[in-house]
């Protein structure tokens, strides 16, 4: 490749020096390309993949594989995307971002034997906790409700409103949702409507919305029901058809397991396979597609493509410049499609000190900021970690007050659950992902009342030369991150049947 | 390549790295490398102002006019090759033209009303002599708009339903703030709801909730289910000044309501006329990449100019203003703000004859039907009424449909509903032309943005909060007239004041 730096006036960056390291090490793997205008470094590839999350990275790597010629341009400095491994130090580490997975999850499931990523059971030996109205208790997600709580003031209605969702969301096609025969009608109300024409009690509104914080960042009032059935539905896979418990619980559900050193390690052996082919600190800004191929424009380079695939959530996709501009209804697509508000908080002791109580680490609270906790401790239990979600309406106030208060209003929580020891973590840090550059909100995005119908299919039709991927594509768990392996390898098929 | 390694963030350190690097060769290299290159870049603008405007629409126009006349200096930055934003003039030839996008003005709308009167812009009445028609099914009506439903359809078999809907619209919206919707008392509530919930929930007639989508086609470009009671209740509150509370009526009726007057010349000679005083202050072409900002001031980045300012305006749509790339990034309250407040879908359709003919037939031009493509008409011919012209409303799911027909097709549907409107003449157009306000790259959907479900209470305080030394203008940021041009306009001349209170 050959490889024309604009002078930058002496002033030589970080990312400069990584780009430079990049660039001399693809010149083996990438044939020569024309001068540009000197302005820009410039190469050609068969297909050019926008984001290095497990999207992008997963069609990358089975595009290299059916022997195609691909480049990765992740806007960070790192690569994983909502996936991302926090340092404890000696060779431990936590999740920031996306953590568990379950049964069902197929493809990350497979994805990470082939690298070589072991798994291990989150811990879940013991009660869970439960907070409501200030009265703690404790239960056993073995139990019939799972990780939801058998709570004897809303039992009835909880059993009742989930056992109607999980039939609902029978009807609601996971690649298609629009299609359900009552899609029109639940697209067009919320679930906070549908919730309220069930005379619920403000106990089981509370909890509804407890729930909806950690699973899709939002309130209630904020999710379209169809889309709510639609999350429903896929939460499983071709065989299993999905059902909010295997979503909501940890045991046989979506928080079962967990990834030997960290969840983004599967992201960090994927670019490991594809060497020098990914280059981070690349945000892509432009995209010129012609009859011939595409074009993808970075802040410094430019390069020739077949097809592109852009991995990443719809609302970031919708801030690419497309030359010529995309269909109105794909652009109206990402206009309505915003990422969920979720802050993950985490503390971390010299030890679980909740397991000698007989406490998993798991806890459910009606008021906040946390909603839920898990424990999240390595493998060994050394150190021992709890995090929480903190989502919707209390991610938004919890992020108006300061670091102290925010810190001690979590730690007066954890105390409530575990202990007084909870108050003294030998380090405590937060990841609000709503204040992310490159994502932009947390776990998922959430398509606005009426999106769905009005333009759901947009979401994975190819426009031209230009594929979608990202989880918020995928057919089945849309939202984790083996919707995102789905969507990688859906859209790196796509391509290839087109090469 | 070391993600995952870091234990800690940052980002602020390595921030100011790529701000360098962008500030020292945004202008020169990387967006000449980056956007194709404009041969005539623009010798004569300057490449330090006190402010910039983002956007030469009414807003931004306004606020740039205002800036000017404060003694203070201004550049305009373009995307389009063209002023006027939403609003746009459609040349019939003969020094005759048609409005493509915003057309109308009424009683309230005190501010554009009083920048066309300093610009001597004169207005003229819609035409609205005769009857309206309107269309249900395989029934055909006309009805005066003098009536006691004024614009809205007199439907016998909905009637004492609309009459009570609409008053109870009205005294709901009583409680909305207009500059804080989300304070409402019930805001939480109706921040949860649809409008389709609420009238779901509210309608007894199924003939009734066919009727609603009559309104919210042509006003929001939406159907019920996208949007919030609350933003609805707004929106009608919105309807009015701080002497008149908004009301429904106000806003959808001709006579005495937001359709009343028409400007002479075409409503974007209002535009045209701010650009010609701001001259070459004006650069047309230009799209907005990025905007940094620093202790001491902003740097603008546009295709053809990078431009210095101390304080920046940003008047284009929310959902338009959340793709500039902003060093450093906004908080993540208005970025999400701008994530959840997608355009309207409206398709404007609009058919010129040799003549009026529909005035011959006592009918004013106007019509409303539940069918489709087309919602709503008006008579929109020049002053004098030579040629005739009527345009219609296409919006929501009808717009949809529409935009994936043929164009042979869609300009037959459209013929066959004024033929049952207003004739069979109705099929002899001279000209039919149509405005796809969603293609449109630099607008992406009309009339107004609207905000999802539980966005005005999650985000509504950042419509127009400032960040740092960005300021939000734009119809989308106004009290009162949110989504028109007078809106517009209020909106530039709110953005002028907090941008010269701070200069």
């Amino acid at each position: 490749m050959t490889v024309f730096e604009e002078d930058a006036r002496g002033k030589i960056s970080r990312r400069r020096l990584i780009a430079g390291a990049v660039a001399a090490g693809a010149a083996a793997a990438v044939p020569s390309s024309a001068r540009a205008d000197g302005a820009a470094q410039s190469s050609s590839v068969d297909v050019v993949v926008v984001g290095a999350g497990f999207a992008g990275l997963t069609a990358a790597r089975k595009l290299r594989r059916a022997g195609h010629s691909v480049v990765v341009l992740e806007a960070r400095e790192r690569v994983g995307g909502r996936v991302w491994n926090h340092d404890l130090g000696g060779g431990t580490v936590t999740e920031r971002g996306g953590t568990f997975a379950g049964p069902t999850q197929n493809r990350v499931l497979a994805l990470a034997r082939e690298l070589r990523v072991g798994k291990f059971n989150t811990y879940d030996k013991g009660d869970n906790v439960y907070v409501a109205d200030g009265a703690r208790s404790t239960y056993s997600d073995t139990g019939i409700t799972g990780t939801a709580p058998p709570d004897p003031q809303i039992l009835g209605q909880l059993a009742t409103v989930v056992a109607e969702l999980d039939e609902m969301s029978k009807t609601v096609p996971v690649d298609a949702p629009w299609k359900a025969p009552n899609a029109a009608k639940w697209d067009g109300m919320t679930l906070e409507s549908f919730l309220d024409s069930h005379n619920p009690t403000k106990r089981f509104t509370d909890l509804v919305a407890a729930s909806t914080r950690p699973i899709f960042g939002a309130e209630p009032r904020e999710l379209s029901l169809l889309f709510v059935l639609f999350y429903v539905a896929a939460s499983g896979d071709e065989k299993h058809p999905g059902t909010f418990e295997r979503n909501f619980d940890t045991r046989g559900g979506a928080q079962m397991w967990r990834f030997v050193g960290g969840s983004q390690k599967i992201a960090l052996r994927m670019a490991d396979q594809l060497g020098p082919r990914v280059l981070l600190g690349s945000p892509v800004r432009r995209i010129v597609q012609s009859r011939h191929g595409v074009t993808v424009h970075t802040d410094r380079a430019t390069f020739g493509g077949k097809r592109a695939i852009v991995a990443v959530p719809p609302t970031l996709a919708g801030r690419i410049a497309y030359d010529p501009i995309l269909p109105f209804d794909r652009d109206q697509l990402t206009q309505r499609y915003g990422q969920g508000t979720l802050t993950k908080v985490t503390a971390v002791y010299d030890r679980p000190f909740w397991r000698d109580a007989g406490l998993n680490g798991s806890a459910l609270d009606l008021s906040g900021p946390v909603n839920f906790t898990y424990d999240d401790s390595p493998p060994d239990g050394k150190p021992g970690i709890v995090f929480g979600f903190v989502g919707g309406d209390r991610a938004r106030a919890y992020n108006r007050s300061s670091q102290a208060r925010r810190r001690a209003a979590v730690l007066d929580q954890f105390a409530t659950y575990f202990g007084s020891r909870a108050r003294k973590p030998r380090a405590f840090y937060e990841t609000s992902w709503a204040g992310e550059q490159w994502t932009r909100g947390c776990p998922v995005g959430i398509p606005s009342t009426g999106t769905l119908v009005a333009y759901g299919p947009k979401l994975r039709n190819p426009v031209s030369r230009i594929h979608w991927a990202g989880t918020e594509t995928s057919t089945f768990w849309n939202g984790y991150m083996d919707g995102a392996v789905r969507s990688g390898e859906r859209a790196a098929a796509e391509v290839i049947a087109r090469l | 390549m070391r993600a995952g390694a870091r234990s800690d963030r940052v980002e602020p350190t390595r921030g100011v790295t790529r701000r360098g690097l962008i500030a020292g060769a945004a202008a020169a290299g990387t967006a000449a490398a980056l956007w194709p290159a404009r041969a005539d870049a623009a010798t004569a603008t300057p490449s330090s102002a006190d402010v910039v405007v983002v956007g030469a629409g009414f807003a931004g126009l306004t606020a740039a006019g205002l800036i000017q006349q404060a003694g203070r200096s201004v550049v305009v930055l373009e995307a389009r090759n063209r002023v006027g934003g939403r609003v746009w003039n459609h040349d019939l030839g003969g020094g005759k033209v048609s409005e493509r996008g915003g057309t109308f003005v009424g009683p309230t709308q005190d501010r554009v009303m009083a920048l066309a009167n300093q610009l001597g812009v004169g207005t003229f009445p819609t035409y609205d002599d005769g009857d309206a028609v309107y269309v249900n099914g395989s029934d055909r009506m006309t009805y005066s708009d003098t009536g006691p439903t004024g614009s809205a359809p007199p439907d016998p078999l909905i009637l004492p339903e609309l009459t009570a809907v609409v008053a109870e619209l009205d005294q709901m919206s009583t409680s909305v703030p207009v500059d804080a919707p989300w304070t409402a008392q019930n805001a939480e509530e109706w921040d949860s709801e649809t409008l389709k919930s609420w009238i779901d929930s509210n309608s007894v007639t199924p003939r009734f909730k066919e009727v609603v989508p009559i309104a919210t086609r042509p006003i929001f470009g939406a159907e019920p289910r996208e949007l919030s009671l609350l933003f609805t209740l707004f929106y009608i509150a919105a309807s009015g000044d701080e002497n008149n509370p908004g009301t429904f009526e106000r806003n959808f009726d001709t006579r005495n309501g937001a359709q009343m007057s028409r400007f002479v010349g075409g409503s974007q000679v209002i535009a045209t006329k701010i650009a010609k005083q701001l001259g070459s202050g004006v650069v047309l072409s230009s799209p907005v990449r990025q905007i940094t900002q620093s202790s001491s001031g902003v740097t603008v980045v546009s295709d053809r100019a990078t431009i210095g300012a101390k304080q920046v305006i940003v008047a284009i749509p929310p959902t338009l203003a959340g793709r500039i790339d902003y060093e450093p990034i906004l908080p993540f309250q208005r970025d999400q703000l701008t994530q959840r407040f997608g355009q309207g879908t409206m398709t404007k359709v609009a058919a010129v004859y040799k003549a009026p003919f529909w005035r011959d037939a006592g009918l004013s031009g106007m019509a409303v039907t539940t069918g489709g493509p087309v919602t709503a008409t008006f008579d929109d011919s020049p002053q004098g009424g030579t040629p005739g012209v009527i345009f219609g409303f296409v919006g929501g799911d009808l717009a949809r449909q529409y935009n994936a027909m043929a164009p042979a097709d869609r300009k037959s549907a459209v013929l066959n509903q004024f033929v049952t409107f207003f004739g069979t003449q109705a099929s002899n157009a001279i000209d039919f032309f149509e405005t796809s306000w969603s293609g449109e790259q630099w607008t992406r959907g009309c009339p107004v943005g609207i905000p999802s479900q539980g966005t005005l209470l999650a985000y509504g305080s950042q419509i127009r909060q400032p960040a740092g030394r960005v300021h939000w203008a734009g119809t989308e940021t106004s009290t009162y007239w949110n989504g028109y041009m007078d809106g517009a306009v209020r909106s530039g001349e709110r953005a002028a004041a907090e941008v010269l209170s701070e200069l």
